[in-house]
């Protein structure tokens, strides 16, 4: 017999309930109070499989440093389940996160400690060796919530083969290049399906292509009023940015129709290739340019001649170009962890520890993340991996901000840019007005 | 008597009734993992009704998953299993053919599911282009296919429910048959006013388990959505794909608000009652029973 999902829930509810306690995060003033008693710390991280594997190699080093401490990490733990194991009191003495929406959740809900007390403690650490922009998305509300653990940066990617046989030497520095750039690098198939994509602003294509975080960047537009008000319908970025992509549909693909070129669009992206090998579109040649992080030079195939470059940008934002949206993995000290001023010490020397840095980097292709381990002579990364170290340098560069409603920030422009790009709501500013009303409603009720 | 009841009344109260009065608890409150609940009295429901527009889309969603895929299940599993109530050779053979689909895991199937309706590579579509179709549907990259292509995948796997519509058409006693053949019955009138009414029990409990499971749909969508978008986009394309249960899972294990999550599991579990309440009530007009029904 079925059961309902109340009851399922109500299950949860229970052992929830019974495994509550939670724990409080005592005083950070045990900093410098490590007595080198043997201890195992555990560290949950999401990485799975070969890069979990890579990841567990950097620990010998750690207990090396500090012989009387053994480290567990362990693997396939995403936020979900770290929360769930917080909230049991059984937390992990390091949280390793992908999830760098959720530091303002986490932050606001204080399953992720303060670190501040630790940084400014007896073995505190020199904040200004991180970019900037590695602070922009680990703080909330002047907490310093995470510490960056390797990151993402975002750029394009181009074809150097498909550019040289059209006759293009530099890649597109502003938005109306890329539709010139994406209109040349086009091909149709015979019944008029693209065969090669020059470029598609569709927020469903892969992880990055035309999100609302990697366009609003192009476009300047900003999540946020100064009020800490969403600002969807009042940021002229988002109208300029959306009408560019239906522009850009229309254009490119549609012969001027907006609503062909979607459609075209849309059974193109549904035919895209596996994105975690070289089978990804780029790797097939099926597009031209795209967007995407700097991971995806580990999954190229070799025989593709390509290239990198940072974002275009808007025309008028010229002085951004350069930088781009960075955020990735980041280390939290979880309320409740067991032996947090050993845990500060693992956190610290994961999030410091030059050669430690770029050994990650090397071995899963992720923008290390201090300014040594940026400018280390032993990196060995392919020379496009250099545009995403700049990206994550420049001081224009973010993520979103960090807010209590962690990524239910970008839930509903997200919900209204996917019937946008497909021609099914036709009010750009209605949609928008609707799109920040509904994000304030969200940040209203994350304030109660 | 107590003793041996013991198991089931401890069971029944740390697993069922402590956890229900939890959440309903937990239902007025915010309750933002891993923090501690704050009483809010009745905010989330009215935030619910009033405010999330994504709570009306699950809705509609959902309703729309038991209106069309519910009486497609039903007539397309009676169907099945009235084809395969005759004699023929071989008949074994086909019955377990229509059953095997029920054997593959949720997971397995639905992945299948995801290729065999891939829009560029998939055969279904290859299939419909080579008969000059030349504009297939796109399936799960369609908002307005997406859930029909779940309809599909549920009739693929009807087998569940034509063989207990199987087993009532098998026990259908022939003397009501010989009786209508007396009467000069042709197999339509038979079937109607015979065999209908027979497996009418069986029909309602499919009915009422079918609402039940409609109200929770979430595995299927979940892994569509995995495996043809990005996880934080669960419900995709253009939340078509947002079911309650999906929705419910969003809110409690994705944005951590497991206040709201309780909130939202009781309002399902009052309207899972309500209709269950309504089809019963309704069903003194067609279900039949062979005993009279329940004890007067």
């Amino acid at each position: 017999m079925r059961r309902t999902l109340g009851v399922a829930v109500a299950v949860f509810a229970l052992v929830a309930a019974a495994c509550s306690s939670g724990g409080d995060s005592s005083s950070a003033s045990a900093v410098d109070t490590t007595s080198h008693a043997p201890t195992t710390l555990k560290i949950t991280g999401e990485w799975t499989g070969e890069e979990c594997t890579k990841w567990q190699s950097i620990f010998p080093a750690f207990e090396q440093a500090y012989p009387w401490a053994t480290v567990d990490a362990v693997c396939n733990v995403n936020d979900d389940k770290a929360i769930k194991q917080i909230n049991a009191g059984n937390s992990p003495d390091v949280v390793m996160s992908f999830g760098v929406d959720n530091v303002g959740l986490f932050c606001d809900s204080g399953a992720w400690q303060d670190l501040n007390p630790f940084i400014q403690g007896g073995d505190g650490i020199d904040m200004s060796q991180f970019p900037e922009a590695a602070l922009t998305y680990t703080t909330y509300n002047d907490e310093q919530c995470a510490l960056p653990f390797m990151t993402d940066a975002f750029g394009l990617y181009y074809n150097t083969d498909l550019f040289d046989a059209a006759g293009l030497t530099e890649p597109p520095t502003t938005t109306d290049e890329l539709v010139d750039y994406a209109k040349q690098l086009t091909t149709l198939n015979t019944d008029g399906s693209i065969e090669v994509a020059g470029f598609v602003p569709m927020s469903n294509y892969y992880c990055c292509a035309g999100t609302s975080v990697n366009m609003g960047y192009m476009f300047g537009a900003n999540w946020l009023d100064d009020s800490g008000q969403a600002a969807f319908a009042t940021d002229p970025g988002w109208a300029a940015m959306l009408q560019w992509q239906h522009d850009f549909i229309a254009e490119v693909y549609g012969n001027g129709d907006f609503q062909t070129g979607s459609d075209k669009l849309t059974a193109f992206v549904a035919g895209a290739g596996n994105e975690w090998n070289a089978q990804q579109d780029l790797g097939k040649g099926r597009v031209a340019m795209t967007i995407d992080g700097e991971w995806r030079n580990a999954f190229v195939p070799e025989s593709l001649n390509y290239d990198t470059a940072p974002l275009p940008v808007a025309p008028g934002l010229e002085n951004q170009y350069g930088g781009g949206t960075v955020g990735g993995t980041i280390l939290a000290l979880p309320k409740g962890s067991p032996h947090e001023a050993e845990a500060w010490l693992l956190l610290q020397w994961m999030a410091t520890d030059t050669a430690t840095l770029v050994q990650v980097a090397n071995n899963i292709n992720n923008v290390p993340t201090t300014n040594d381990s940026i400018a280390s002579a032993d990196l060995s990364l392919p020379p496009q991996f250099t545009t995403f170290m700049d990206v994550f340098q420049n001081p224009n560069s973010h993520w979103r901000p960090n807010t209590a409603i962690g990524l239910e920030l970008a839930t509903y422009i997200d919900a209204f840019i996917q019937k946008w790009q497909a021609g099914e709501a036709m009010d750009l500013q209605a949609g928008l007005q609707d799109a920040q009303d509904q994000t304030n409603d969200a940040l209203a009720q994350a304030q109660i | 008597m107590l003793l041996f009841l013991s198991p089931w009344i401890v069971g029944f109260v740390l697993l069922t009734l402590a956890p229900m009065l939890a959440s309903l608890y937990w239902s007025f409150t915010k309750y933002q993992l891993p923090g501690d609940p704050k009483w809010i009295g009745t905010l989330n429901y009215r935030f619910m009704f009033t405010k999330d527009p994504f709570f009306w889309v699950s809705v509609r969603n959902t309703i729309w998953i038991i209106v069309v895929g519910l009486p497609l299940r039903v007539v397309f599993g009676v169907i099945t299993a009235l084809l395969l109530t005759r004699k023929r050779r071989g008949v074994n053979l086909y019955r377990t053919a229509y059953f095997l689909p029920t054997m593959a895991p949720i997971v397995a199937a639905t992945l299948a599911f995801v290729f065999l309706l891939n829009p560029e590579h998939g055969p279904i579509n290859a299939l419909l282009r080579s008969v000059g179709i030349d504009d297939p549907p796109l399936w799960f990259f369609s908002p307005q296919w997406s859930k029909p292509a779940l309809v599909l995948l549920g009739l693929w796997g009807v087998g569940d429910a034509m063989i207990i519509f199987l087993a009532g058409f098998l026990d259908v006693p022939q003397h009501l048959y010989e009786a209508a053949d007396i009467e000069g019955a042709g197999r339509w009138p038979k079937f109607l006013h015979v065999s209908l009414p027979m497996v009418s029990p069986v029909i309602f409990f499919e009915v009422v388990t079918g609402i039940i499971f409609g109200f929770q749909y979430f595995a299927q969508a979940y892994i569509v959505a995995f495996n043809t978008g990005r996880e934080a986009n669960v419900g995709d394309p253009q939340n078509s794909l947002l079911f309650y249960s999906v929705y419910l899972y969003r809110q409690g294990f994705q944005n951590f608000k497991m206040g709201y999550a309780s909130a939202m599991a009781w309002v399902l579990l009052l309207v899972s009652m309500a209709c269950t309440v309504l089809v019963l009530r309704g069903s003194k007009r067609w279900v039949h029973y062979q005993g009279g029904g329940f004890l007067k």
